[in-house]
């Protein structure tokens, strides 16, 4: 197996407020390895967004990631300077967030925020940096780049400025990009489009992709890999294929199940019962205990290990399920 | 742009025409301006004359009415006290009122966005505590006693600078400028100064929420995430869009200021318009005053104006006929 | 820019540290209030005649103590009681070479009559009073007047001389049907003020009037009196007392007008500077409404308007300390009057019996007149317009709180309270009178005399007293000619005046002039500064 491009290992972050620490992120690991899309999925809640940001040392205050080992290509992205750390970012790994039109700067055009992408990592003329911008906008199958290069925001529509973004972070060829639930706010058709095509690109530059979703059915198209969080834990990890065919933890399990096209027509939609628990309120051993139907005495005490299977999947359960036929 | 500046304009012609009511009822119903004007031995022939010569004996409505006519022909009467048109009065004033805030007001922008960018962007450091307690003393320090202050500490203590009036002037294009000479620049100091300090405490104020608002922003994150710079952040991203609410409160405050900077133009005896207000308030020399509130409403119209249009410059989502109606 | 800036700021500092001095023949004097205007007939105003008086002469000028000296007459007589002959100076030139002559003084008189700019026509009152005005020869003025007036001299004091030159002409003569024989346009206020027809006689020539600004003036070199010690004068306005004295302080003036009380008394400390004080013709006094039943803001118990009594109106001044108001509330800047007008002035006791202070008194007063519980008053006063009037109205009203008349200040700013007064609203007013020429007649003819258009005497009169004994004593004085008897009747009518009471004079305030060490200025009851009159020390 190649070694990972990217290696987290223990990753954990918390939240500093006025009565105490709460621990948003609690001790990730996973890989991705290099042109490998991974899915991380989970509810609201799960930690999965804090996760993405810790990567990157894009933590504000009072968040702040304590523990844990971010190998980037064999090197500690947390021993890392702000310095380097800025050399990384947008270069080597990219980021997509959720809300295109809060995330790009509605007073400067589409053109001034791509040039700086470019601008910020190399001795590149401005000239220059416009015409990559404007290869870029084509690749991501935006008409009359040329001309859109000088709109502003909020003179594209929500598809299109998610569009912007993924060319702005395909700029400078990164090798990893961390896409944070970036067509959850968009209309379902769209959506489709959009994952279509970043799988595509994906595939044709070779990028790793982290894309962070609480949507089962995006990943189960654009995932390599699929990593499932709940409660700022990862709870079960493995191929794609294997974690949506053969679930192993209840969660994972439930998540598929609520999943509307899996129910029959007619029949009342299965959900999970209870909420997720927010920060302040995660339960004594296995978080996922008060909500699964499986669970026994013992998921109340302790907190439950890592158990590994077949093809690399694993998965944090005292009572997994069985892998069904 | 060129309908919605005509648009602007005519309705300000309804807000003149209101104004010119409330203010002519008011500051003719009030006082005997006669008395204040004719010499002590006069007779009662003498006065019924003056009375009549400012035809004062006719009924208000019809002096309004008068007024008005006079108005539309660009005379806005005669002043009582000086004898010349109240027009001429208060423009031969102007460029010394203009230019003590003009200065005020770029000083105040040169120190207070600076610091406000300090204060804002580093919110919870011991410099940004100091800076804005700083900025509350420097608002809430009375105009009156913070310029005797300085004429005590600057002029009287040591001979550094003049105490009050205005230095020798220069003109140019007809409008005698001060601050051309160094005998100007050094009467030019302590005034701008007075003016300048609660100027600079509001903009800083101003700046510092603004920048720590505009740190939170998504756009700020991305920009991070890209790999931006600070200085770039802060250059490209923050300061663009605070800019737009100090556009407006420097538009405010410069009319604020040539209407009312009545108090630094009394210590320092300096020969603005404000004075001319006050004391032509107290000596109920009613045309000047009446003249000097319509000609102030007239410039905050087109400082308005000019406000919307730098506003619409600035700030691509805007658009102009919107703010019209 | 900003740069720049830190450089020319540090430049303008460096040159502070070697004080600019004023030249030892230059004298710069902030004044309390700016002129209104360069044209001496534009205003009749305090600022705006005493710069009229460094720039122009008249036929008379006043002194120190407002007496009627030589001016550009040397000499005058009345031949009778409505004649007068002017012997004009000769040898005279105005600053643009034009020799002084009656020519002038007749086109002085046509233009005062002839200025639609001026304020409440001014100075026309001045001329109108004349009937004839004759030339027999090129310096010597005969004047006819309608009525009697033993004043001429004095109002003759007030008219600034122009020179003719300053208009086309043919023959002057004083023919205001015909303008006086002037064929072009009378001069206007923008070119009296704009220094173009700001040709005088003066010690001082304009060089500018900028409003705001304040006024520059050189030497006359060709005057025809006593040469000023100062090469240049600066008139600068700081209305503001702070400042003022701020400047005086840092050395940015020599002289400053006014500088409160407590101000002066700390300069006096100082061995840097000197200050000057002098009574002037500014008296505060009370004045009763005396002619209505009932009056609005007193409340007696039986309605009646108490001040038609003599014995409540004595009473009032008995309540009243002047002493401690003078020491007090005007920290030594002012004198208690017992009279109108100070004793040096024309016409006044020079031994006035003292009105004195005796509360005792007072109540026995009040109780005889059918007030022995008092009764309740609002006094009205202003403000913002004399020395501490506020004050003095508050210390007043406790005066007489003490001998149980409960009494309520209502103090407002001025222009508010001369446009009440003149309605006649108040029961009891304080106010202030500067008696400007006329010595002890002025305040006499115009606050205590009956009101009568016709006559034009008790135009202040607002309370309505009328004494046909006391008004016929001063209209005889007032057509005296004799100085000797006219000062006798004037006496004669004060003392009347102060036994009847209808207006009771409390103080008179001091001018002060503060100026730096190494100048002297005995300074005017007028208030007038003048710096032809301003030497330097030995």
């Amino acid at each position: 197996m190649t070694s990972p491009l990217l290696d987290v290992r223990g990753l954990r972050t918390v939240f500093h407020f006025l009565d105490g620490a709460y621990t948003a992120v609690d001790g990730v690991s996973f890989a991705i390895r290099p042109g490998e899309v991974l899915g991380l999925v989970g509810e609201s809640g799960s930690g999965k967004s804090v996760a993405g940001s810790s990567l990157i040392g894009l933590v504000d205050p009072p968040g702040e990631v304590i523990a844990g080992e971010v190998l980037f290509k064999g090197r500690d992205l947390r021993r890392l300077t702000e310095r380097e750390l800025r050399q990384l970012r947008g270069k080597e790994i990219a980021m997509i967030f959720q809300d295109s039109l809060a995330a790009l700067n509605p007073v400067l055009t589409i053109g001034e925020q791509m040039a700086e992408a470019v601008t910020e990592h190399a001795e590149v003329p401005p000239a220059a940096a416009r015409e990559r911008a404007i290869a870029a906008l084509r690749q991501v199958g935006i008409t009359s780049p040329e001309t859109r290069i000088d709109q502003y925001p909020h003179e594209f529509s929500g598809g299109m400025r998610q569009r912007v973004a993924i060319a702005t972070a395909l700029l400078n060829a990164p090798d990893l990009i961390i896409a944070d639930e970036p067509t959850t706010a968009l209309d379902v058709t769209i959506q489709g489009q959009i994952l279509a095509e970043m799988q595509a690109l994906a595939r044709t530059t070779g990028t790793a992709v982290m894309w962070i979703t609480h949507d089962l059915g995006v990943v189960s198209e654009l995932a390599d890999r699929v990593a499932v969080m709940y409660a700022g834990r990862i709870v079960e990890i493995g191929d794609t294929d294997d974690v949506l065919d053969r679930p192993r933890h209840p969660y994972t399990r439930g998540l598929l199940d609520s999943i509307p096209a899996e129910n029959a027509p007619g029949s009342r939609l299965r959900q999970i019962e209870g909420a997720a628990p927010t920060l302040a309120r995660r339960p004594a051993g296995c978080p996922f205990h008060p909500r699964c139907s499986r669970a026994l005495p013992v998921c109340q005490e302790q907190e439950p290990g890592l158990s590994e299977g077949e093809r690399g999947q694993a998965w944090r359960c005292h009572n997994p399920q069985e892998p069904l036929p | 742009m060129g309908t919605f500046v005509l648009q602007r304009l005519l309705q300000s012609i309804g807000v003149l025409l209101a104004v010119s009511l409330v203010v002519f009822l008011a500051v003719y119903a009030i006082g005997d301006p006669v008395e204040l004007l004719v010499s002590q031995e006069a007779t009662e022939l003498e006065r019924d004359r003056m009375i009549q010569i400012l035809g004062l004996d006719r009924p208000i409505w019809e002096q309004y009415l008068t007024f008005l006519g006079n108005a539309l022909r660009g005379d806005l009467g005669q002043s009582f006290v000086h004898g010349e048109p109240a027009i001429q009065l208060i423009v031969s004033r102007m460029p010394a009122t203009f230019e003590l805030v003009f200065f005020a007001l770029l000083l105040a922008c040169l120190v207070g966005i600076p610091l406000g960018l300090v204060a804002g962007l580093h919110s919870d450091s011991r410099t940004s505590r100091i800076i804005m307690t700083g900025s509350i003393l420097g608002y809430s320090l009375p105009n009156f006693w913070k310029g005797m202050m300085l004429i005590l500490l600057l002029s009287v203590w040591v001979h550094w600078l003049p105490t009050s009036g205005r230095g020798e002037t220069v003109t140019v294009l007809g409008v005698p400028l001060s601050f051309l000479t160094l005998d100007g620049i050094r009467h030019l100091v302590m005034p701008v100064l007075n003016l300048s300090i609660p100027n600079m405490a509001l903009m800083t104020r101003l700046t510092a929420s603004g920048a720590a608002e505009a740190r939170l922003q998504d756009y700020v994150r991305f920009a991070r995430a890209k790999g931006v710079r600070p200085q770039g952040i802060v250059r490209r991203h923050i300061l663009r869009n605070i800019l737009i609410p100090i556009v407006t409160v420097v538009g405010v405050e410069f009319g604020q200021l040539i209407a009312f900077s009545t108090i630094t133009e009394t210590v320092f005896a300096w020969p603005g318009m404000g004075k001319l207000l006050i004391t032509s308030i107290y000596r109920l020399d009613r045309p000047v005053v009446v003249a000097y509130i319509m000609m102030i409403t007239f410039l905050f119209v087109i400082i308005n104006l000019t406000v919307d249009l730098i506003y619409a410059a600035l700030d691509p989502r805007v658009k102009l006929m919107e703010r019209a109606s | 820019m900003n740069a720049r800036l830190l450089g020319t700021l540090g430049l303008a500092i460096l040159p502070a540290i070697v004080p600019v001095s004023a030249g030892a023949e230059a004298l710069r004097i902030a004044l309390a209030s700016e002129p209104t205007a360069a044209d001496p007939h534009y205003h009749n105003v305090s600022p705006n005649n005493a710069l009229g008086k460094y720039i122009f002469d008249a036929l008379a000028a006043t002194n120190a103590d407002q007496k009627a000296v030589p001016g550009l007459a040397s000499s005058w007589q009345a031949v009778d009681d409505t004649t007068w002959v002017f012997k004009l100076r000769s040898g005279v030139k105005f600053t643009n070479g034009d020799p002084f002559d009656v020519n002038d003084v007749i086109f002085t008189f046509c233009r005062v009559m002839n200025n639609p700019q001026s304020v409440a026509g001014s100075f026309t009152p001045y001329v109108t009073a004349f009937a004839k005005v004759e030339t027999p020869d090129n310096l010597t003025l005969k004047i006819t007047t309608k009525t009697p007036d033993p004043l001429i001299p004095e109002k003759l004091a007030e008219i600034a001389i122009l020179s003719d030159s300053i208009v086309p002409h043919g023959e002057i003569t004083f023919d205001l049907e015909k303008k006086c024989g002037v064929t072009g346009e009378w001069p206007t206020l923008a070119q009296l003020n704009s220094g173009e027809a700001t040709i005088g006689t003066g010690p001082f020539k304009l060089v500018k009037y900028v409003k705001g600004a304040g006024v520059e003036l050189v030497r006359n070199d060709g005057y025809w009196g006593e040469k000023p010690a100062w090469d240049k004068v600066s008139l600068l306005p700081v209305p503001n007392a702070g400042p003022r004295l701020a400047g005086l302080l840092a050395g940015d003036y020599d002289l400053i007008e006014s500088p409160s009380a407590r101000d002066a008394n700390n300069l006096k400390k100082d061995p840097k500077f000197s200050i000057t004080t002098k009574p002037s013709n500014r008296v505060i006094f009370l004045q009763f409404d005396i002619e209505r039943d009932k009056s609005p803001f007193v409340e007696t118990a039986d309605g009646k308007n108490p001040f038609k009594d003599e014995r409540v109106r004595r009473a009032v001044s008995l309540a009243i300390d002047r002493n401690v108001i003078v020491k007090r509330i005007m920290d030594d800047a002012a004198a208690p009057a017992s009279q109108f007008v100070p004793e040096t002035m024309f016409g006044a006791q020079p031994k006035p019996e003292p009105l004195v202070y005796d509360p005792k008194k007072a109540k026995e007063l009040l109780a005889e007149a059918g007030y022995p519980n008092g009764f309740k008053l609002t006094l009205h006063a202003t403000n913002d317009r004399y020395i501490n009037d506020g004050q003095v109205a508050q210390a007043i009203a406790q005066f007489l709180n003490r001998v149980g008349i409960q009494t309520e200040v209502d103090a407002m700013t001025s222009s508010i309270f001369f446009s009440r007064r003149s309605k006649r609203e108040f029961s009891l007013s304080q106010g202030g009178w500067g008696s400007s020429f006329g010595g002890a007649s002025n305040f006499l003819t115009q606050f205590v005399a009956t009101n009568n258009k016709n006559l034009g005497t008790g135009r202040s009169n607002y309370g309505g007293w009328s004494d046909p004994e006391f008004d016929a004593v001063i209209s005889q004085a007032n057509a005296t000619i004799d100085e000797k008897k006219r000062s006798e009747l004037l006496q004669q009518a004060a003392r009347m005046a102060l036994k009847s009471l209808p207006d009771i004079p409390i103080h008179f305030e001091s001018t002060i002039w503060a100026f730096r060490k190494g100048l002297s200025y005995e300074g005017r009851m007028d208030q007038y500064t003048l710096a032809a009159a301003v030497k330097p020390a030995r």
